[in-house]
């Protein structure tokens, strides 16, 4: 057996020093950079000082961790009604919501913000509609834009976590209470409420770690209202010149509030959660008409504010447009047919980068996950720690540190695609490494091992005889990571150059200069490569997609 | 089955790859910061009277002079269409001379020297208004009427830090009213990260003033909004030139010649001021509908863009003082 050990030691080894330069060594890098004065080169603490110094970087942190923690508590408003109604209540057209309230996660965030806007800013849709009854609008630029669109696009994740914590309570807990005599308030404040919490608990973390590292909402309609991840882009890009001193250090802050949330998710959080399994799982009541309706209300209104707004990125996408001024009411397919003859090659770049980062990260992926479910050992757990931090790194860091890092020097990977689709695979492997690994656990090592013991090199036995096993995962993974990498935006505008500009982009630019027409046309073809793929997965797996997110 | 779909993968990776990269027939390459719908109506004029094609390499200004420098041992690039003159001034070494016989309709300095670059547009800056939101006798006429407290939070303008455009819009203001001016502005502004929310700002009504440039405002009144206007401050407006150059030792040579001249000659110029409202720099333009020719205002005639150049990081140390204080 000394054979399988070797081949796989180097294959271990391989992927270490991936992980070690592509994540670790960029985060030291610019660690380092934070310390280091731009003037003279030497040891400062400048940067740091700078931040506490004047009240603009204060702010901007305030900014961020107010605008984080109320969009948390408005998504814990609506994802915990919203789980709680679909798990215990009759509802017609149940499986409808369920599945459209899960469709925020997967559309790119700043689309969201964009639509947002076409409807509420102050020449908006309703605010025209408004004006002519003469109602005014709040403005919807600065810090309720933003939680507004946070709120509506990160609930289904408190929706997601809450209803599988429901829904594994055993009837039995809350019927032992009743039958002591207790009120039904009394039953749900303590013992279901109670049950439930660690899931509430991680929703809300993962909603504030989502927010806080968010870079297109704020940027779009943010306006002088700054956060933390777009002041790190700003002092990092700059048409004059960028400070990497202060971008580090900017990053630097933002690294520890997102590493900080992590730690605490997987060590206090995740150590709270009961275990149960769930023999008779809770019945599901039928309730009268009117509080039916009620309730149908409250969970088909979520549903459909949250994705009214990309029904109209679509309808602008066929609206006829004049430079930046919009004819609602009009149609024209003048800003597909632009897109297509005028500047096609965002939509190439984003499928090239996508399939190229996919198909890296699928062989990374298995890889990796066959190295931590059959060679655990403190090695592994090395791998597992290195290979999820990118999950907890804002994507503006991540992509300034690879930036900063690979500018000069034997690798110069700035200013190329490589990047980019180094960058991808790094960020989005964690989700492939997640559906192949949980299926390989289920796979029986004893038949790899007889193939091994008939002659047949590891590697090649790993190939011909598990490979095949884990190919539904394997698959379900590549999608997942194919449309992430497709919606990705925050790492992409920090990495990319001209020529290279994906999809994303070039919504993001075209949004900026105030070019909706256009912007929704591309926007379209975005939203329907992400869902295609995504309809195809479920209907062949019957997947619950956002389960595997 | 699954070679199949292996296959297929593969088709897509090359198709794709084949795609993305740069075609070797093109006749000469474009770096340009300007938007898509304008290069493709340069490009496509040039091809159709030359039959030169032209290959577009759409980044941003700063950008476009990092690449060319980076590039200087092998030069991808050919042509360089259009920034800020001081931009070009300061990257001049990587450009080659060119004198275009189209430049003898230039005015004087807006070609360099050596003639490495040259000067192809003029942007104007101004103060854009929302007429729904200023009643016509408070409409400002002067760029000191924005110093008004009356206008406390009611004026964008962007970061001269992050935008070549609001620089040169802080360096004439500084030029005519001195960090006394400045200060009293920074107090009634909004000071945005990036000049195009600026002008989409005050379109949507959000804001009822803004300093921007003129083509940007043009757009919205051309798309047909009725509540754009645009005030010419009779205390000078400010004409920043932007500037085209042929890089050195570049791979298509005759071809970026002809391409120059094609890009500063008559026909094209009018044209895009027609369609995308940015002032020719030849002195024999012509007008065109809907905006008023140079003569009808006053520009601010000691806007120098190379003191502008001189005096950028001073300015731009002391303004970010100012703005972190605020």
């Amino acid at each position: 057996m000394r054979k399988p050990f070797q081949a796989w030691n180097i294959i271990l080894i391989a992927t270490l020093a991936i992980l070690f330069f592509a994540v670790l060594y960029p985060l030291l890098y610019i660690f380092k950079a934070s310390f280091i004065s731009t003037d003279t080169g030497a040891f400062s603490l400048k940067s740091y000082a700078t931040f506490f110094k004047y009240p603009y970087y204060l702010r901007c942190l305030g900014n961020s961790i107010f605008v984080s923690g109320l969009s948390t508590l408005l998504a814990l408003a609506l994802g915990i009604p919203f789980a709680f109604f679909l798990a215990r209540y009759r509802i017609p057209g149940k499986n409808i919501i369920r599945t459209l309230g899960t469709l925020p996660l997967i559309l790119p965030t700043f689309i969201g913000a964009e639509a947002w806007l076409l409807l509420l800013g102050r020449n908006g849709l309703f605010a025209k509609g408004l004006q002519g009854l003469g109602i005014e609008m709040p403005s919807i630029y600065g810090w309720k834009g933003i939680v507004l669109v946070f709120t509506l696009q990160f609930f289904p994740f408190v929706f997601l976590m809450v209803s599988s914590a429901l829904n594994a309570i055993d009837r039995s807990l809350e019927e032992a209470a009743t039958s002591l005599g207790s009120g039904k308030l009394r039953v749900f404040f303590t013992v279901t409420l109670p049950v439930v919490t660690p899931a509430i608990l991680s929703g809300a973390l993962v909603v504030f770690f989502l927010c806080i590292e968010n870079f297109g909402v704020p940027v779009l309609i943010g306006e002088d209202f700054r956060v933390l991840s777009v002041q790190a882009y700003n002092e990092f890009i700059s048409e004059l010149g960028g400070n990497p001193a202060m971008a580090g250090a900017l990053s630097m802050i933002l690294l520890a509030i997102t590493l900080g949330l992590t730690v605490f998710q997987k060590h206090w959080v995740e150590r709270k959660n009961y275990t149960m399994t769930s023999l008779n799982p809770i019945e599901v009541k039928r309730l009268r008409p009117l509080p039916t309706f009620l309730i149908w209300l409250f969970c088909a209104g979520v549903v459909f504010v949250a994705l009214f707004p990309f029904a109209v990125v679509m309808i602008s996408s066929i609206t006829k447009t004049h430079g930046p001024v919009m004819y609602f009411g009009q149609f024209s397919l003048e800003n597909f047919i632009r897109a297509f003859t005028i500047a096609p090659r965002p939509i190439v770049n984003s499928f090239f980068l996508a399939t190229t980062s996919t198909l890296i990260g699928i062989v990374f992926g298995i890889v990796v996950s066959y190295l931590l479910v059959r060679k655990k050992g403190a090695v592994s757990y090395l791998l597992d720690l290195l290979v999820m931090l990118p999950l907890a790194i804002a994507g503006t860091v991540q992509g300034i540190a690879l930036a900063a890092t690979y500018n000069k020097g034997i690798i110069v990977l700035t200013g190329t695609w490589m990047i980019l689709v180094l960058a991808y695979f790094i960020r989005k492997a964690p989700y492939s490494i997640k559906t192949t690994s949980s299926l390989l656990q289920q796979i029986d090592p004893s038949i790899e091992e007889a193939s091994i013991s008939l002659g047949v090199p590891p590697v090649r036995s790993f190939i011909r005889v598990v490979l095949p096993i884990m190919l539904p995962g394997i698959i379900a993974g590549a999608i997942i990571m194919w449309v992430t990498t497709l919606a990705e935006l925050s790492t992409t505008i920090v990495l990319y150059y001209g020529p290279w500009a994906t999809m994303t982009v070039e919504i993001f630019q075209r949004i900026g200069s105030g070019d909706f027409g256009p912007a929704s046309a591309y926007a379209t073809i975005l939203i329907l490569s992400v869902l295609i793929p995504l309809f195809i997965l479920n209907r062949v797996s019957g997947r619950d997609l956002a389960s595997s997110l | 089955m699954r070679r199949q779909v292996i296959r297929l993968l593969a088709v897509f990776f090359f198709l794709s790859l084949a795609f993305s990269g740069a075609s070797q027939a093109a006749e000469v390459v474009l770096y340009s910061s300007n938007p898509s719908e304008l290069l493709d109506l340069v490009s496509k004029g040039f091809e159709a009277k030359t039959g030169i094609k032209v290959s577009v390499v759409r980044m941003g200004t700063g950008e476009a002079m990092k690449r060319i420098a980076a590039e200087k041992q092998n030069p991808l690039c050919d042509v360089f269409w259009s920034g800020d003159v001081a931009v070009l001034e300061n990257a001049k070494e990587n450009f080659q001379t060119y004198k275009s016989p189209e430049t003898a309709a230039l005015p004087p300095g807006y070609i360099e020297k050596e003639a490495r670059w040259t000067a192809s547009n003029d942007h104007l800056m101004i103060i854009m208004v929302n007429k729904s939101l200023v009643k016509p006798e408070d409409t400002p006429k002067n760029w000191k009427d924005l110093f008004d407290p009356k206008w406390k939070g009611k004026i964008v303008m962007a970061n001269p830090e992050k935008s070549g455009s609001a620089y040169a819009q802080v360096y004439g203001l500084h030029k005519l009213y001195g960090w006394d001016g400045l200060n009293k502005l920074i107090a009634n502004a909004k000071v945005l990260d990036s000049s195009s929310l600026i002008y989409k700002g005050v379109a949507a009504g959000e804001y009822p003033l803004g300093i921007t440039m003129e083509y940007a405002a043009h757009r919205y009144i051309a798309g047909g909004d009725k509540n754009v206007g645009i005030v010419y401050p009779a205390d000078g407006a400010f004409m920043a030139p932007e500037a085209t150059g042929i890089v050195k030792n570049c791979p298509h040579p005759e071809e970026a010649k002809k391409f120059v001249d094609y890009l500063i000659s008559k026909e094209v110029e009018d044209e895009v001021f027609a369609k995308y409202s940015r002032r020719p720099a030849r002195l024999d333009a012509g007008d065109t509908e809907g905006l008023p020719s140079l003569k009808q205002m006053t520009l601010l005639a000691s806007f120098d863009p190379m003191e502008a150049n001189r005096l950028e990081k001073e300015i731009l140390a002391k303004w970010k003082e100012i703005i972190l204080s605020k």
